[in-house]
């Protein structure tokens, strides 16, 4: 049983794993001649640059300067193709892989009789799963391929801008040399190591940018605090004058709006532990709102948005 | 002569301008006003302040508290001179968290 087994996952990693192409067969023109560009052909036409520069023909130069530049473009561009089609598939295949090796331990482990076996195939399989996440994270840091793919797309179009953008200028003005760093910077930015730093750069501008929103938030809650506590204090004001020089009429509302207040605060802020009676007197009533207005001002964040809304709706 | 409150807890992490409307929410609820803000040493979790305050009369409104960073001290005159041009006076000089940054404080009304 267990060879047979050892049968079938042998044959799913061997057979199954066989993924289709991934891309077209390149043309032997563009293969072979466009994308090479030989050492010596380099030097060749870095002499003659040299040359025009020396002889002050700065037309000829740019001609030659560009030239250099679009020949090892073409290549760094040509081989970044490659690379990224070998991290795609190279990924994919090795994930298929290794999620049937996982099946088949799994699989192994349910059906085999004896519990020495079934330990084995467990260990083996736990030891497996942590090599695939070592890859995952030391190589990959746990990153998608998408993500570093498009990752690498960004930095090196904003690269090629800058390229673009020098080639415009004289040689005068962006020498060769200095179009050399810039293709140089092309190259590395189509890299893995680029694209996770790259990666961990905009997570880091991302998390600055939900600080600065979470403060911009705090600031506003301050503000509203203390705006809405002004017309808190005046309504309680109002409640107090009524209450000790106001007409019986005018106490009795008073009355009436605090057993409201108190009513709506005890449910809507429990934390408040509101507590009155609805035979209390005005005074007494008062007096808990007094102590439940200290015990808020304690409060961060304030709860002053919902005494304010109990205050005006009680009115 | 009012009743002096419990410290109240003030985040570190507040600026100048948080930290007075902050004061200021306190002062018009309780009704009090502010004496001083210190730092809070015994809070290991973290950078806090901590308000002291007096209660005042119902009725009585305390002005917003006015804070002005002192980054050199040879500008405390200048600084004096345009809170009392305002008609402020001084209630505190201190060195308390400001964006959790130890910073000399002084506070005006």
């Amino acid at each position: 049983m267990t060879k047979l087994i050892l049968a079938i996952l042998v044959f799913s990693i061997t057979l199954l794993t066989a993924c289709p192409r991934g891309r077209a067969k390149m043309p032997e023109v563009i293969s072979e001649k466009i994308r090479s560009y030989a050492v010596n052909k380099f030097q060749d036409d870095y002499d003659a640059y040299e040359e025009a520069v020396r002889q002050d023909r700065p037309e000829v130069a740019k001609t030659l300067r560009d030239g250099l530049i679009f020949k090892l473009k073409r290549n760094i561009d040509a081989n970044y193709a490659d690379f990224e089609n070998n991290l795609f598939l190279g990924k994919a295949s090795s994930n298929v892989l290794f999620d049937i090796t996982e099946f088949g331990a799994v699989l192994a482990a349910t059906i085999t009789n004896g519990e020495r076996a079934k330990t084995i195939i467990s260990s083996a399989l736990s030891a497996f799963k942590g090599g695939r996440k070592s890859i995952d994270i030391n190589f990959f840091r746990e990153k998608t391929t998408e993500s570093l793919i498009s990752t690498m797309r960004a930095s090196r179009s904003g690269y090629e801008e800058k390229l673009n953008i020098g080639l415009r200028n004289t040689v005068s003005n962006y020498t060769l040399e200095e179009a050399l760093g810039d293709l140089i910077d092309y190259f590395y930015a189509g890299s893995l190591s680029n694209a996770l730093v790259e990666l961990s750069k905009q997570a880091s501008e991302k998390a600055t940018d939900a600080k600065a929103a979470a403060d911009n938030e705090i600031k506003n809650r301050l503000r509203a605090n203390l705006k809405e506590s002004i017309t808190i204090s005046s309504i309680r004001n109002d409640l107090n004058t009524k209450l000790t020089s106001g007409t019986a009429e005018e106490k009795a509302a008073a009355r009436k709006t605090l057993l409201s207040v108190l009513g709506k605060l005890k449910t809507e802020i429990p934390t408040l532990n509101v507590a009155f009676q609805p035979t209390d007197s005005g005074d007494v009533l008062f007096a808990e709102l007094q102590r439940i207005l200290r015990v808020a001002a304690a409060m961060d964040p304030t709860p002053t948005d919902t005494i304010l809304k109990a205050l005006v709706s009680s009115k | 002569m009012g009743q002096f409150l419990e410290p109240i807890r003030i985040k570190g992490s507040f600026d100048l301008e948080d930290l007075q409307n902050r004061c200021g929410t306190i002062q018009n609820l309780v009704p009090c006003k502010l004496l001083r803000v210190t730092k809070k040493t015994d809070e290991p979790g973290g950078n806090f302040n901590a308000g002291l305050f007096e209660t005042v009369d119902i009725g009585v409104t305390t002005p917003l508290p006015q804070f002005a960073e002192v980054d050199d001290p040879t500008n405390i005159p200048s600084i004096m001179a345009e809170q009392m041009q305002a008609g402020r006076k001084m209630i505190f000089d201190t060195t308390i968290y400001v964006s959790n940054v130890e910073t000399r404080v002084l506070g005006f009304r």
